[in-house]
């Protein structure tokens, strides 16, 4: 299939910042629009046949999140996104002085915080240390796992190497130990799939605008078995209230406080439609024609430093880091930006990460479905150009 | 990085006509501040420039390029001088504008740029100056009149070929209006001895001598008038008359109400000619050809009101 028809890409410019936010599909875009065009309403606020219609399609995305990601439609609630899912976990769980979570070191930002917050409460939070090219290993993670261990943290996909990682072998690991896994799968939904039928985790989260869907929405996935409070309150949530209490309904109602974006939930609905439309099948293997001309090219680029592995293989994204000698990263960018390349540049909140690699920040160009093997040629000419400042 | 000092006045500057440039001039600031401090610019404004300024650099030549990315810090640190050193000689430019009505101050002749945005000095019309208020030298019949200021290096300059023409010519008289301007030191001071001289009947070898003297301090001037024979006290005297004061502001009010712009300024015939004269130069005008009425490439320009 012509996958160029499903999206609008920018004029004039490569876009490979997809890590950061990949290009929103049309479907979605024109799926926002019926909403807001067609039968705006509030959902499940009253009977109208506006408001039925939103509510019908608005109950529909739990339906696809169920198929797509083989769960109960019950165990996937709205959040703006990874971020809000993560700190909902953290806020959610009940915890108790001396409890242990362990996060990675190759962590976004978003999968730090939010428990290195819980110390206040007496969580320790212990880190599994990735090796040098980012790789983590199950059993480094059971060196560090212990019978104090709540929880375990860790994406799926580094936002900033695009690593593979051992998604099941550790969570097994955790389980087995008796923690709680909690997955981020920020960067992984949009080119892998995922079944949480066999994957042994109990919270997973993903945004919407990094899986061809809008900003503004993501999902938290959670076991139905696994207790979490909710961490806002209000209406929507509730089967009974009083002057002194309230009575929440049950599984996912209860924490979906307030309008919800409705249209942006459908928004997120549509870009699953276009994933399933497009196949996982040939996103993988078009992120792995990606990833090899791209290692090609730096190959290529002796005046080019990649960070992370360089084995095809080994990548799960089409993610890669990198600086060019004697170019501060973010004048990189800017050039690479001049030259026709939309290309990131920091430390793409990992900090922790960035230090590791030792070095103040990189170029980050990732690059999803609708990139070409064409483009790639043209930023290994354009990486090439700027070996001259070398 | 020492750019983001331009960067911040650049900015300000478009930042009156635009808000994206008052965003730019606010980053500029906090680089300029963080630069001041020995901070890394936090807002990459400094990167962003050198990035933009290169990628340009490196389509036309990527060798060159290489260079600016390897001596940037340098070649920015030596343009950031030159640009302070360009405002501070705007400024000083600006200031002789203003006072002296010329870029280069009192003694300026050359191109100034600041006439082609306001304007030069110089009235569309020069009006000639009817004679016979001044001392005249000679009995020709001919009027040339010449408005000088003794401290005027290209009155000064022309004396030679002037009376060379005159010498030539003895059907011609020369009448002397003076224009002592303000911005030359003791110009005044001689005007009015030079009428004091007259008043002794001594002008024209007083006139010459003015020329020729370094020191036109009143000291000076009446020790002059001493060793020519004048009367020393009534020199002193006449010095400090306010009737020669008025003298002198009735030569510079005619100067002013014919337009002079520039000494020295010659009329003859009815022709205007401006700054310094060669002999050939009067001789053509005598003529009735005149080959230079335009401003000469030197004369003591009058700040912008002579009175």
């Amino acid at each position: 299939m012509d996958v160029s028809e499903l999206f609008q890409q920018p004029a004039g410019m490569a876009y490979f910042d997809s890590a950061a936010t990949s290009l929103t599909c049309t479907p979605a875009l024109e799926k926002m629009q019926e909403y807001y065009r067609d039968y705006r309403a509030n959902i499940h606020r009253g009977a109208h046949r506006l408001t039925l219609k939103a509510s019908d399609e608005y109950e529909s995305v739990y339906g696809k999140l169920a198929h797509f990601f083989q769960a109960d439609a019950q165990e996937f609630t709205a959040v703006r996104n990874t971020t809000e899912a993560v700190n909902a976990v953290a806020l959610g769980l009940e915890w108790s002085k001396g409890d242990e979570v362990i996060v990675t070191d190759i962590e976004h930002h978003s999968n730090l915080l939010p428990w290195l917050r819980l110390k206040k409460q007496g969580v320790l939070v212990r880190i599994l240390e990735s090796d040098a090219e980012g790789r983590l290993s199950p059993e480094k993670l059971v060196s560090v796992i212990s019978k104090k261990t709540r929880l375990v943290s860790f994406t799926a996909c580094s936002n900033v190497l695009g690593g593979t990682i051992p998604i099941t072998d550790l969570a097994s690991t955790a389980k087995k130990a008796g923690a709680l896994v909690f997955v981020d799968a920020a960067q992984y939904v949009g080119h892998h799939p995922v079944s949480l039928k066999q994957w042994p985790v109990d919270f997973l989260a993903f945004s919407g605008h990094k899986s061809f869907g809008p900003t503004g929405i993501g999902v938290l996935f959670h076991r139905k078995n696994v207790d979490l409070s909710p961490w806002f309150v209000g209406g929507g949530t509730v089967r009974d209230v009083s002057l002194s209490d309230y009575n929440l309904l049950k599984h996912r109602e209860r924490f979906e406080a307030g309008t919800p974006p409705i249209a942006e939930w459908l928004g997120l609905g549509a870009a699953l439609d276009v994933i399933n439309q497009i196949g996982y099948s040939v996103i993988q293997s078009h992120d792995q024609k990606l990833i090899a001309a791209m290692l090609r090219v730096f190959q290529e680029s002796p005046h080019v430093t990649l960070f992370g592995s360089n084995q095809a293989e080994e990548k799960a994204g089409a993610i890669f880091p990198f600086s060019v000698k004697n170019v501060p990263h973010h004048q990189a960018a800017v050039m690479l930006d001049q030259l026709g390349f939309a290309c990131r540049s920091g430390h793409h909140c990992a900090i922790p990460l960035t230090k590791k690699l030792g070095v103040p920040g990189t170029v980050r160009a990732s690059l999803h479905v609708y990139n070409t093997e064409e483009q790639v040629t043209r930023f290994g000419e354009a990486l090439k150009t700027l070996a001259a400042l070398s | 990085m020492v750019l983001c000092f331009v960067a911040l006045f650049v900015f300000a500057v478009l930042g009156i006509f635009s808000a994206k440039y008052r965003a730019l001039a606010g980053e500029a600031f906090d680089c300029v501040i963080r630069t001041a401090t020995f901070r890394p610019c936090e807002s990459k404004l400094d990167e962003r420039l050198k990035a933009t300024i290169l990628v340009h650099v490196i389509t036309f030549s990527p060798s060159m390029a290489g260079s600016l990315n390897k001596h940037f810090r340098f070649i920015s640190f030596f343009f950031t001088a030159l640009f302070f050193a360009s405002m501070f000689y705007t400024a000083y430019a600006s200031y002789n504008y203003a006072v002296y009505g010329h870029c280069d101050g009192p003694q300026g002749t050359g191109f100034c740029p600041f006439d082609l945005v306001f304007g030069d000095n110089t009235p569309d019309e020069v009006i000639p100056i009817i004679p016979g208020v001044g001392p005249v030298r000679g009995s020709g019949e001919i009027v040339l009149v010449e408005v000088g200021c003794f401290t005027c290096p290209y009155t000064k300059q022309t004396q030679p070929a002037l009376k060379e023409f005159l010498s030539r010519h003895p059907e011609i008289s020369l009448e002397f209006r003076v224009l002592p301007l303000p911005a030359h030191e003791n110009s005044l001071d001689a005007a009015k001895a030079s009428f004091c001289a007259l008043e002794q009947n001594n002008y024209w070898a007083y006139h010459d001598a003015l020329f020729e003297l370094n020191d036109r301090s009143p000291e000076s001037l009446i020790a002059v008038a001493r060793k020519m024979g004048m009367d020393e006290s009534a020199f002193r005297s006449c010095m400090g008359n306010e009737q020669t004061a008025q003298r002198v502001q009735l030569d510079k009010d005619a100067a002013t109400t014919a337009g002079v712009y520039g000494t020295p300024t010659f009329f003859l015939n009815g022709i205007v000619m401006v700054g310094p004269q060669t002999l050939q130069q009067f001789e053509d005008a005598l003529a009735g050809n005149p080959s230079n009425q335009n401003v000469p490439p030197g004369s003591c320009p009058p700040p912008p009101s002579v009175s």
